[in-house]
């Protein structure tokens, strides 16, 4: 009997620790589930869109690296190439409440209207918890599951770490390669890399 | 800071009492204010170029110090910027003839922020550029170079620089009459070194580089810890931390690897700084390694 205290006491060390920082999920298989509100309070689940390819986006508007996508029109372009091609497409707040990139509903209502953004929604997670779920350490850090919830992509919007607008004509981008790869049944040549941004605000 | 100017502003602009003077109060406050938000603005880090010659001779070499100065909690990234940040860059226009041989950077310090781990520069950093001179040179030479960096504290921001000089320099300026020897020794005391002594073998594990080091620590010290800054990207976990094994002959270290790493690496390269337990204190030595991994 006395050692039960002991065994929970170690158990919620163990558990504790992982939470911190999951290692990620690992390429080829099963995307962690997870359950987020979207800036209406709509609830979205994983599970809800198997059958389709998502791409999961972590961002932050004030991030100079995000900004480079944006301003340029480059995310919301990609956004909507392929949402129009039945891709899911959520972009993840995971910034903490005071923490750059933390916003109001209304205020990203107001900025993601002003961007024109084409996502298919803005999903709140300013607990962190599915930010790191997922190891996602940048903004932007790019995810690709497939329809049956396997992650096919994950790592950098491009192949062209900077912060600079004129970068983005001769940057190989690594998600769009990804997606008309697997859209057309073929090998995703690079399915990993380095992701490059601001570090996640958790 | 700005709160209490707003509402010194308010104060004044309900004020009835001689309005002309109280507005053209509020109006210097305003500005006072607006210059306080450009400051806000302002870039956290400066950067300056200084070359550590006054005249220059053909086919010889110089050094030109680039130092970047840092507000207090800002940073910049180390080459290798590790999980989020991003390399500071410099691209030189040098005169006809001239090139850059080599680029030395200060080792940089382990920062984890929110889980995230990054390679990083505080307060200031010199790095060192080593140019040659051509066979011939002209009477006066130009030099400049454009820098780019990511400056970060709690949030991130783009920042950029162009620096010039021009040489020979009749009257070189050093910052706070400090000399051109004194600022190379400055900067050399935070750059890694070669350590002969410090005889190296890498082998490859399946999670991990072993590396067993033959080196002797500086008398009476003791080994407590050990960080590798390696310039690869997306091949060690470098959000774990190396570990020590000892045996009665040979120091061990294990590097860990990423479960998701692009490749295998052929060559351990990067900075490795040993911590040792010093009767006098601790002492940090910051090695350059280049071994090919078994």
């Amino acid at each position: 009997m006395r050692l039960k205290p002991f065994i929970i006491f170690i158990l919620s060390i163990l558990m504790s620790t992982s939470i911190v920082f999951a290692k990620g999920p690992k390429l080829g298989k099963s995307a962690p589930s997870f359950s987020l509100q979207d800036v209406s309070g709509k609830t979205h689940k994983l599970k809800d869109y198997r059958g389709k390819y998502v791409v999961l986006e972590w961002t932050n508007y004030d991030c100079p690296f995000v900004k480079k996508h944006y301003n340029s029109g480059n995310m919301q372009s990609l956004q909507k190439t392929y949402t129009e091609k039945d891709v899911v497409w959520l972009s993840i707040n995971s910034s903490a409440p005071g923490k750059q990139g933390n916003f109001t509903q209304d205020e990203i209502t107001k900025r993601s209207k002003v961007h024109g953004t084409s996502f298919s929604a803005y999903l709140m997670d300013q607990d962190g918890k599915v930010g790191k779920k997922y190891g996602a350490k940048t903004t932007p850090h790019m995810f690709v599951i497939d329809p049956k919830g396997k992650l096919i992509y994950m790592g950098g919007i491009d192949d062209v770490k900077s912060t600079d607008v004129n970068d983005i004509a001769g940057a190989t981008n690594y998600v769009a390669a990804a997606l008309d790869a697997a859209l057309a049944g073929k090998e995703i040549v690079v399915s990993s890399s380095k992701p490059y941004g601001c570090g996640v605000k958790y | 800071m700005t709160a209490p100017i707003v509402t010194i502003i308010v104060t004044f602009n309900n004020s009835e009492d001689s309005p002309i003077i109280y507005k053209l109060l509020s109006i210097s406050l305003i500005i006072l204010w607006g210059g306080n938000l450009l400051a806000t603005e302002a870039s956290a880090v400066s950067v300056e170029a200084i070359a550590l010659v006054g005249n220059i001779s053909p086919n010889e070499t110089f050094d030109v110090a680039v130092i970047f100065t840092m507000k207090d909690g800002w940073h910049t990234y180390w080459q290798n910027p590790g999980e989020s940040g991003m390399a500071s860059s410099f691209n030189w226009k040098l005169p006809e003839g001239f090139i850059v041989l080599n680029q030395k950077e200060p080792v940089p310090t382990r920062h984890v922020d929110d889980g995230i781990t990054t390679f990083i520069h505080e307060e200031e950093a010199i790095y060192l550029f080593q140019i040659q001179t051509p066979d011939q040179i002209p009477d006066s030479s130009e030099f400049s170079a454009e820098v780019n960096w990511l400056e970060c504290k709690n949030l991130c921001r783009p920042g950029s620089a162009s620096l010039s000089f021009s040489l020979p320099n009749d009257s070189p300026a050093f910052p706070n009459g400090v000399s051109e020897d004194r600022l190379l020794q400055k900067a050399e005391l935070h750059l890694p070194h070669i350590q002969k002594e410090l005889l190296i073998t890498a082998s490859m594990r399946k999670s991990y580089v072993n590396v067993r080091l033959n080196l002797k620590p500086p008398d009476g010290s003791e080994l407590k810890s050990v960080e590798f800054f390696p310039f690869e990207e997306m091949v060690y976990d470098i959000a774990n931390p190396v570990t020590i094994r000892r045996n009665f002959w040979r120091t061990s270290l294990r590097i860990p690897l990423l479960d998701y790493r692009e490749n295998d690496p052929v060559t351990l390269e990067g900075v490795l700084v040993s911590v040792y337990k010093t009767p006098k204190g601790q002492k940090r030595i910051a090695s350059s390694i280049n071994q090919p991994i078994q």
